[in-house]
């Protein structure tokens, strides 16, 4: 069974169940996902506007609305013009319909 | 760290805990537990849409319910002041014992102090 445990002190990346996009140093984790995010930013990415990037401070993130958490290449991650950045809106996660 | 143990060390901060409706609670962290269920006062409950405001006094909101929680930074710094204490308080405890038993003869003896100890503190 894998953790998270090589991903802390790193920048990382959140999806989140409803659809929203976060970046932040990764601070703590635990077995439900339940996660601490420093310096988190919000980036909302749209087809058809500027991308969008929300300073929030220090968040925790109730693992149940974790959706996935990856490892952010710190060096690609600064060559990025995020204003340039377009791109579909993520989905909320839903269960499958019976 | 712990997610949990951030949660107990901003007990008195001021935070945000936006809820699975996407409403948002704007108050004073009075108490929590390991469920995340919180106790908040002086609240400012928002609509998910963001137009009507509520004022509460004190509110129990039920952890399973929580989407995120925004804290202050400083907490961060506060909680891992408080671990490293933490940690050389049990460093100096063990090294206590150790010295108390390392001439006691009888490792039984030794091991059945430890055992005590350990129930004396759990009261």
């Amino acid at each position: 069974m894998s953790a998270l445990s090589p991903y802390v002190g790193k920048t990382v990346t959140v999806i989140t169940s409803d659809g929203r996009l976060f970046i932040g140093t990764l601070q703590g984790f635990d077995q439900t996902t339940n996660l601490i995010l420093q310096s988190a930013k919000e980036r909302i990415i749209v087809p058809d506007n500027a991308t969008e990037t929300l300073d929030l401070g220090l968040y925790l993130l109730r693992g149940e609305s974790v959706v996935l958490c990856g490892l952010v290449d710190d060096e690609i991650e600064a060559s990025i013009d995020w204003e340039k950045v377009r791109g579909m809106k993520l989905k909320e996660a839903r269960l499958p319909k019976r | 760290m712990l997610p949990l143990t951030l949660l107990n060390t901003s007990q008195g901060h001021p935070m945000l805990v936006e809820l699975k409706s996407g409403e948002t609670l704007n108050g004073h962290l009075v108490n929590c537990d390991a469920w995340m269920n919180l106790t908040l006062k002086e609240v400012v409950q928002t609509n998910a849409e963001g137009t009507r405001f509520f004022r509460l006094p004190e509110c129990y909101v039920r952890g399973n319910n929580i989407k995120y929680l925004r804290v202050p930074d400083e907490v961060l710094d506060i909680a891992r002041e408080k671990n490293q204490q933490q940690r050389e308080e049990s460093r100096n405890n063990r090294q206590g014992f150790n010295r108390n038993n390392r001439n006691r003869q009888g490792g039984q003896q030794g091991h059945q102090q430890g055992q005590g100890q350990h129930r004396r503190r759990q009261y």
